[in-house]
């Protein structure tokens, strides 16, 4: 059953058994035909195992979030088996002394129950908090690469929206599986997010009565939050990363420009076996470094935290890093507030709590549509960008990542205050003047960098690499030697920054490929088939608000020394 | 809540003999406190108060050499230093030990150091401040071990914790000042910082958490301070910040160093 | 961009039989690193030295599991809090799951041939033509269904349509009561009614006037609370403040004897605030940082807090216990729509 067009030695120097084995090879073959019998799903499992899977090892950021997701779920499963999601009144009474005999919820004795008593339990808990830190956080980093590569163009918007979609529920499912313990850091978030519900206008009290059951805190909202916690974020997040990977393995996954890589084509290993072991080994390894952090970095210490009480807090109360950007924009933001018509509108709450977050996530989800529609890109991409290849892009996604970051710093200000002795006031204001500042300034600056290194390559490209060797000409003149980039790498640098277009006929594949040096390329209609006929032609405002954003989306190339840019050029296509 | 709360700990039932002590002491002082007051109207202003107690003359020379440029030569305070006339000897006792006086530079509020003094010395020095005015004396009663652990944590997290934070790690105040840690606090300064309020922090006095719940409190600092992560490295304990940095540095760190392992060709 | 390359062994797979190999498979460029097929390990010794590498990795998973189950039930759960345990179950337990995926690593990076193997893409639009048929399909089905051409039928599936909602929607009224006027009321959500007698949050206990220290602060309810859970509005700071310290009148004559009393709950955020400082007299909420000036109406000095924080006017009878003299005379904590 092994692949038959394997041309390559025997594994594992195991080879001559092979031969005189056919009891398991006969079983093999057997049961893979009883499934084919009932299935006929030969074709389907050849064509699976022969897919190809480029090789970079950025693209195996998103299995570590596949990978702590499937971590979240098994021991999330052994949680439940001892976690009692209940906000009645007990007295603890287990093994740990500083809490025996004071009163808590249910819910909360469960955890520390699992903590000190269960064994095993605490470093299943700890496990599961961090394989959910890890999770979020594989999350942004791995839309950091699909973003700044330009994975999110057409074909793969769709799934560019489901992934956005899926971080927003990661958070949800990370703040309600925070809230479950019901300690008093917890529960301090809790209140926080029950004040901002309370802040929505018009609808906000009503939101908070029926999702707590009455006023704050009531007793039905551990309950709920564990049925939205451990069923129905879940449900989601499980039928949502399903489609996301189905459509993955549909359209195959991009990759960075190299040789011999088209747009028509992958390179890379299949998935089986090569892929298939190597993904496997990372999925026990991911589960390895997270069990390594549970046993040896405590996390969310709730039996140091107590028990939550509307009348007790902490100093430094945060929630896990996916919501600090939000208690940044809640600590950074001025106190406005509006009473008009016997009315109160916070918008001290309601802007750094529902409209920014709101702002964030939308722009977010729709950055593919909004650059396919100013810069009438309607072509496919399956080859990769270089950040540097499209500046402003780069530098969007710095500026957007800058604005987050002072927001998350601005939730930990305290810490920040207390670790370097600096006046919280201060920190809060520097953060303040920051935010407005800093990100267009890392805008400008990233801009800056991005077309300095595109220099560097096109000197590369027209000049060769320096080698460091100076030689005296016979009329006098020092020059350095360069030496000419070796030609497949010529070729490729070239293709990335957009000079040499693909001979090979697929202009619809590649148009646009470029970034938007070779707009006016794009637009042809030859993108997508059938499709570019049926667009509308904006006019008007609208016409004029696109080429507008085109105008600052797109960066005229700066002049190079064309001549001998083209005889490069010229010098090169043919070797493709 | 009530059975754990009423059972020992209110002040009509539980440790009398400890108030009891405790106001014999305060009679004492208010009396010696009385008595170096009236010597003070009556002798020259510029003459300090002596005492026919030895500890408390040597505490005044100590005084006069190392405190009385800030706070003058009775006490009386002066341009950047409080009065001294009725903060009590565990007022003086909290900041020499501490190490937070004598001051080494003017700052928001003061820095810990080494103290300066060895303890006699502030021993002296404190019951000589003691003798300046009724305040609070010295607690004596430090046997904390016995208090009830469960019932100090409740008044820790409604009474201390929002500004020392759940563990006692320490946390901003305003314009930069800060609730220090109290990882190296000894059972007797924790418990004179409440009596007496040093700086910013509030009073606790005995009418309020009585020295039964104090030496409560101060054994459920103690508890935690000196219990073992059970979990492993416990970052500082300061909560989520701390955990943030672990997973972006340590957990998605070693596992992109994993990834380019296995996009490696070798 | 030497032709040695294209001699390598390299396969195509996944191509459609009718389609042309467009594939620029003789131009690879094979002498970059990128593009071999890197026959391996042809040394037999170095086969078998990895395939040593890739059982000991995997002999270490055995040997930590072994540990794990020795751990499980060896240590006390109870030792140094279960510290030990902790340490030994997820010390094996991440030393087994590494050394198996490093093994699965290992084994696929020595012991598999290094392949590049090429695969084209197919399509991702079908052909104009069939695109149309699916088009003309479904508009087949729309017209014979009916809906352009039956008005009654599709006006009330859409009213049928745009009520089926509705069962859902209302379904949920019962998640809890409605709000009402009840958080705008006169303050009796938060359970302080005249003449209620200011009680300790933890010990339950009246607090009589000059229990409190000057500068000291205290968290208060009001006598007869159950738990602060069912009253999560009505814990209050009681303040003492020196003769002379309180700047305003109101707050003063709202107090006795420098005795003041607020709401403890953030009018920002609903954090409960008592990070007092009995100098400055500011008062620093944890959560978002408003500062408030506990000597002046507590107004708010620093932070996103809009409103000063509710001060509840209070007295002392006869035997010197501390007694709200009436509720709270507007909401406590956060803003939210209604409130005036």
């Amino acid at each position: 059953m092994s692949s038959t067009t394997t041309d390559t030695p025997g594994t594992g120097g195991s080879s001559g058994a092979d031969e005189n084995v056919p009891a398991g090879e006969k079983a093999t073959r057997a049961t893979l035909k009883y499934v084919d019998d009932h299935f006929g799903s030969a074709g389907f499992l050849k064509r699976s195992m022969d897919k190809v899977f480029p090789d970079h090892w950025s693209f195996m950021l998103g299995e570590i979030a596949l990978y702590s997701f499937v971590i979240l779920l098994l021991t999330g499963v052994y949680l439940t088996l001892f976690f009692h999601a209940s906000q009645h009144e007990v007295i603890y009474n287990g093994s740990y002394a500083p809490l025996r005999g004071v009163p808590m919820t249910d819910a909360y004795a469960s955890t520390l129950h699992i903590s000190f008593d269960v064994r095993g339990g605490l470093l299943m808990r700890q496990i599961h908090h961090w394989a959910a830190l890890i999770f979020t956080t594989s999350i942004v980093v791995h839309m950091f690469r699909v973003f700044f590569t330009g994975a999110f163009r057409k074909p793969r918007t769709i799934n560019w929206h489901i992934g956005v979609i899926l971080m927003i529920l990661a958070i949800l499912e990370g703040f309600a599986g925070y809230s479950l313990p019901d300690d008093l850091l917890s529960g301090t978030g809790l209140r926080i997010a029950y004040s901002v519900a309370e802040s929505i206008p018009v609808v906000g009290t009503y939101v908070c009565y029926f999702l707590f059951g009455g006023n704050y805190p009531g007793q039905d909202i551990i309950p709920r939050l564990f049925i939205i916690h451990v069923l129905l974020v879940p449900g989601i997040l499980l039928a949502l990363i399903g489609a996301h990977m189905m459509i993955l393995w549909h359209q195959k996954h991009t990759d960075f420009p190299g040789p011999g890589k088209t747009e028509n084509n992958v390179i890379g290993s299949k998935f089986y076996p090569t892929f298939f072991l190597k993904t496997n080994g990372f999925l026990f390894m991911v589960f390895g470094v997270i069990a390594a952090l549970g046993a040896f970095a405590t996390i969310n210490p709730v039996w140091l935290y107590g028990p939550y009480s509307p009348g007790q807090v902490s100093a430094g109360s945060q929630p896990d890093w996916y919501i600090l950007f939000l208690e940044g924009s809640l600590r950074m933001m001025p106190n406005w507030e509006t009473h008009i018509f016997h009315h109160t509108i916070s918008w001290n709450i309601l802007i750094p709590g529902v409209i920014i977050p709101g702002l964030m996530f939308n722009l977010m989800a729709l950055y593919p549509n909004i650059e396919a529609w100013a810069t009438k890109d309607k072509g496919y991409h399956n080859l990769l960008d270089r950040p540097r290849d499209v500046p402003v892009r780069t530098a969007l996604g710095v500026m957007s990542l800058t604005f987050y970051m002072i927001l998350v710093i601005g939730g930990a200000n305290d810490i920040l205050a207390t670790t370097f002795h600096w006046s919280l006031q201060a920190v809060t204001w520097v953060l303040r003047v920051l935010l407005i500042v800093a990100p267009p300034i890392a805008f400008k600056l990233t801009k800056r960098f991005c077309l300095g290194l595109q220099h560097h390559d096109e000197a590369l490209l027209h000049h060769g690499v320096e080698t460091g060797i100076i030689r005296r000409l016979p009329h006098g003149e020092y020059i350095e030697i360069e030496a000419e980039l070796p030609p497949e790498k010529a070729e490729v640098l070239a293709k990335q920054i957009g000079y040499v277009g693909h001979s090979n006929g697929h202009a619809a594949i590649t148009a646009g490929t470029n970034g938007h040096g070779s707009n006016g390329h794009a637009t042809n209609g030859n993108g997508s088939g059938p499709k570019g006929g049926r667009l509308k032609r904006p006019v008007g405002l609208a016409e004029t608000a696109r080429a507008r954003m085109e105008h600052f989306l797109t960066e005229e190339r700066e002049p190079v020394p064309d001549a001998h840019a083209a005889d490069h050029a010229d010098e090169e296509t043919p070797v493709h | 809540m009530e059975n754990v709360s009423t059972s020992a700990l209110t002040p009509d039932t539980g440790h009398r003999s400890g108030r009891r002590r405790f106001a014999h002491a305060g009679i004492v002082l208010l009396v010696i406190g009385l008595f170096g007051f009236l010597y003070a109207a009556f002798a020259p202003s510029h003459s300090a108060a002596t005492s026919s107690d030895p500890a408390i003359e040597q505490g005044r020379q100590l005084y006069l050499q190392g405190c009385s440029s800030c706070h003058g030569l009775n006490g009386e305070g002066g341009v950047t230093a409080p009065s001294l006339i009725g903060v009590g000897a565990a007022a003086a006792d909290f900041q020499m030990s501490a190490g937070f006086m004598p001051l080494r530079n003017h700052t928001a509020e003061a820095e810990r150091h080494e103290p300066a003094y060895d303890d006699t010395e502030i021993e002296q020095i404190s019951a000589y401040i003691g003798s300046l005015g009724p305040g609070p004396a010295i607690p004596t009663n430090l046997d904390y071990q016995s208090a009830p652990l469960a019932f100090g944590g409740q008044l820790f997290r409604t009474n201390c914790a929002q500004c020392h934070n759940f563990a006692g790690s320490g946390g901003a105040l305003t314009y930069g000042k800060s609730a220090p840690s109290l990882s190296s606090a000894s059972p007797k300064e924790i418990y004179e910082a409440m009596l007496t309020g040093p700086e910013n922090m509030p009073v606790f006095g005995d009418q309020q958490i009585t020295p039964a719940q104090k030496l409560a409190i101060v054994n459920y600092v103690r508890t935690i301070k000196t219990s073992p992560n059970p979990g492993g490295a416990g970052l500082g304990r300061i909560g989520p910040v701390s955990e943030t940095a672990v997973a972006w540095l340590v957990g998605i760190g070693v596992c992109v160093v994993i990834t380019m392992w296995i996009g490696s060709k070798v | 961009m030497s032709g040695d390359g294209s001699d390598r062994p390299r396969r195509q797979v996944g191509r459609r039989p009718d389609e042309a190999p467009d594939v620029p498979q003789a131009g690879l460029p094979a002498s970059h690193s990128e593009g071999v097929v890197e026959d391996h390990a042809d040394d037999p010794r170095e086969v078998q030295f990895s395939e040593i590498q890739v059982a000991a990795l995997f002999g270490v998973g055995i040997v930590a599991i072994i540990f794990f189950l020795y751990a499980y039930f060896g240590i006390s759960i109870h030792d140094n809090l279960g510290q030990y345990s902790n340490y030994a179950l997820g010390g094996s337990l991440a030393i087994a799951l590494c050394a198996i995926g490093a093994g699965f690593i290992v084994w696929a990076k020595k012991l598999l041939p290094h392949e590049k193997t090429v695969q084209d893409r197919h399509d991702f639009h079908s052909p104009p033509e069939e695109e149309k048929l699916a088009e003309d399909t479904f508009l087949q089905g729309v017209e014979d269904m009916g809906l352009a051409r039956f008005k009654i039928l599709r006006r009330t599936l859409l009213g049928a349509l745009a009520l089926f909602p509705l069962p859902i929607v209302v379904l949920l009224r019962d998640l809890g009561p409605l709000p009402g006027r009840s958080l705008e009321g006169d303050g009796e959500i938060t359970g302080w009614k005249a003449g209620s007698r200011l009680v300790d949050l933890d010990t339950k206990l009246p607090v009589k006037l000059g229990d409190l220290s000057i500068g000291g602060v205290q968290t208060v309810m009001p006598e007869g609370f159950g738990s602060a859970e069912e009253l999560s509005l009505a814990p209050t700071m009681l303040i003492r403040f020196a003769p002379g310290e309180i700047k305003s009148d109101k707050e003063r004559n709202w107090g006795i004897n420098g005795h003041v009393a607020y709401s403890k709950i953030c009018t920002h955020a609903g954090c409960p605030i008592s990070l007092y400082e009995q100098q400055t007299h500011n008062l620093l909420c944890p959560c978002h940082q408003s500062t408030f000036d506990m000597a002046n109406d507590a107004k708010v000095i620093f932070g996103p807090a809009a409103r000063p924080l509710p001060q509840l006017q209070i007295s002392a009878d006869r035997d010197g216990y501390l007694y709200a003299v009436k509720p709270y005379s507007q909401p406590v904590g956060p803003s939210f729509w209604e409130r005036r």
